[in-house]
């Protein structure tokens, strides 16, 4: 009996241990890929080298965050950055309105559904050069009918004017958001309960009214959800932009806070600045954590768990 | 009363021309995209045509499929992204489950603590660790010699998320089947191996989907990493549409190629792609 219930603590124990391990291997490599490169980071932002040669490292304390938040063209990319979130923000409330007619039980939801979101899908480099082809000066679909209808007389130079680039890639993020939004919310609105509307039906309240006062409160930690997670893509948008103007857009219109790291890790014009990279990494987490803390913040005003 | 029924008709009517709108602004563009990377390279040289008059040609895509000498083909970044992307993701969703599995499952000291920890690695950018990981495969010399490694060993360790995510779906397989398994003698891992991972089958097959898809549509990572001589088929297009600027049928194509496996793996599998999304973005 004693011999038996040794051989079950064994056992027990044999089972902890394998429990552990068996849960910790992705600790385990956060530890190795995550942790280290963290705690290297610390020591790459305080010190500037010569090209991506370690040891030809030189402390300069904060030289490196000071040179950057000199730089003119940090502040240009962190208002082009803004605007990527504009657009995120923008793209979450027609994603709203789309998901609310859906809601209001069509025909075919499935089918709209289904090609809302399709650009989600798809590569991003891809889906560039197509609105590429699209806003193409000389023979793009955009002018020709444009001109065609008479709107305009002459072509606009959509990717390469200061006026109008931030609108030709608006555009682009919007298209491109949209989807992913849509296919959260409409799920999320499909648990709204139907007796609900019919009790606010009897009191005789308005489809607007009820979206606002129903629906919204619903669904609003989805809501909170999407604008977590848009501002935090957001505020890391790189590819569409380093795609479609690799040399920064019309006076830097394209240049957004990641785009300005890369071109300071892989300097076009003379060797990498390691050390300022590394410091535009933290600036941006910096910025990510204060607008997520806002937005926590700011949840308890309208985001309703019960 | 009757007016009300016009009212709601009218309604109704909005309704559909809202929605129908919006999906032709979603699909146009491929459209156009399709259409030119069909047309003789003269034809889009001029005012934009719905259809092409010069007739349709397929030069674009036979530029698309052609071998180059000085860099990567559209062919061979896919085979590369295959490679690259194939491996992690399988490790990784099978890593991720068993860590899943030992905190849905198994029971040891310490656990909420390690799930705590293993949920607040989330929280660490990326883009912090992006450049001193760039320096510490740099200094081993991996960049020069084998610069794919970077873009696969770390997802073999799994995802917090993914964890996060099959840790919830364990949870519906009833502690019984375990129990019983236990008593027939299986051990934890083949107890995860025999009996949760084949019950799961929905759960990974959405979660391996998501992270290919993901994977075979990164940009940055292989930016960063790769060299022109050994590329994926992001770069791939990317590069091969520089070389052929101007010729838009040729980019088109080249382009339409990229897209045409996720769509179709989109297609196939959209029920297992919606609930791998809608699954991820319910746990906010």
């Amino acid at each position: 009996m004693n011999k038996n219930m040794q051989k079950t603590k064994k056992k027990i124990k044999g089972e902890e241990i394998q429990g552990i391990v068996f849960a910790n291997i992705p600790l385990l490599g956060f530890t190795i890929f995550g942790l280290i490169p963290l705690l290297l980071s610390v020591y790459l932002c305080f010190h500037t080298f010569k090209g991506l040669r370690l040891d030809s490292a030189a402390f300069i304390g904060l030289e490196n965050f000071k040179a950057i938040l000199e730089d003119e063209l940090f502040y240009k990319a962190l208002g082009n950055t803004v605007y990527v979130l504009f657009a995120s923000i923008v793209s979450l409330v027609l994603s709203l309105v789309i998901s609310g007619l859906i809601a209001t039980g069509v025909k075919g939801a499935k089918g709209f559904k289904t090609v809302y979101f399709v650009p989600y899908v798809c590569s991003m480099v891809a889906v560039t050069f197509m609105w590429k082809w699209i806003y193409d000066y000389n023979y793009g679909v955009l002018n020709s009918t444009l001109m065609e209808w008479g709107w305009i007389k002459e072509p606009i130079d959509w990717l390469g004017s200061a006026d109008y680039y931030r609108v030709a890639m608006f555009v682009l993020l919007v298209w491109g958001g949209m989807g992913y939004n849509i296919i959260l919310l409409t799920s999320a609105l499909t648990n709204v309960s139907r007796d609900l509307y019919e009790a606010a039906d009897i009191d005789g309240a308005s489809g607007l009214r009820k979206f606002f006062k129903i629906t919204i409160p619903i669904i609003s930690p989805t809501i909170f959800f999407l604008l977590v997670t848009g501002v935090n893509g957001a505020l890391q948008a790189f590819a569409q932009f380093q795609v479609m103007t690799p040399d920064g857009g019309p006076d830097y219109q394209g240049l957004t806070v990641v785009f300005y790291l890369y071109r300071k890790l892989f300097n076009a014009s003379g060797g990498s600045d390691l050390g300022v990279a590394t410091a535009t990494g933290w600036l941006i987490a910096v910025l990510i954590g204060a607008v997520t803390i806002v937005n926590f913040k700011l949840q308890r005003k309208w985001v309703n768990y019960d | 009363m009757i007016k009300k029924n016009k009212n709601v008709i009218i309604r109704k009517c909005l309704t559909y021309v809202g929605l129908i709108l919006y999906a032709l602004f979603v699909l146009l563009p491929f459209a156009i995209m399709l259409i030119s990377s069909l047309k003789q390279k003269e034809e889009t040289i001029g005012t934009f045509t719905w259809l092409p008059k010069l007739g349709v040609t397929l030069r674009g895509y036979m530029n698309a499929f052609e071998k180059v000498a000085s860099s990567t083909s559209i062919v061979e970044g896919f085979f590369n992204t295959l490679w690259i992307i194939i491996p992690p993701t399988l490790i990784g969703l099978f890593v991720s489950s068993l860590s899943a599995f030992a905190f849905a499952k198994m029971r040891f000291r310490g656990k909420d603590i390690m799930f705590g920890l293993l949920i607040a690695t989330m929280m660490v950018p990326g883009i912090v660790t992006l450049v001193p990981s760039y320096v510490i495969w740099d200094a081993l010399g991996v960049t020069a010699n084998a610069p794919f490694l970077p873009l696969m060993i770390p997802g073999m360790f799994g995802a917090a998320a993914c964890v996060f995510f099959m840790r919830q779906s364990f949870y519906a397989i009833p502690d019984s089947i375990i129990e019983a398994a236990k008593i027939d003698g299986l051990g934890p891992f083949q107890c995860f191996l025999r009996i949760v991972l084949p019950l799961s089958k929905p759960a990974l097959l959405s979660q391996g989907i998501l992270g290919f898809v993901g994977g075979y549509n990164d940009y940055f990572g292989p930016l960063i990493y790769l060299k022109s001589d050994y590329q994926t088929l992001q770069i791939a297009v990317s590069i091969f549409s520089d070389r052929y600027s101007g010729d838009w049928p040729s980019i088109l194509a080249a382009n339409v190629v990229a897209i045409v496996p996720t769509v179709l793996i989109y297609i196939f599998a959209q029920k297992y792609f919606i609930e791998g999304i809608t699954a991820g973005g319910e746990k906010g």
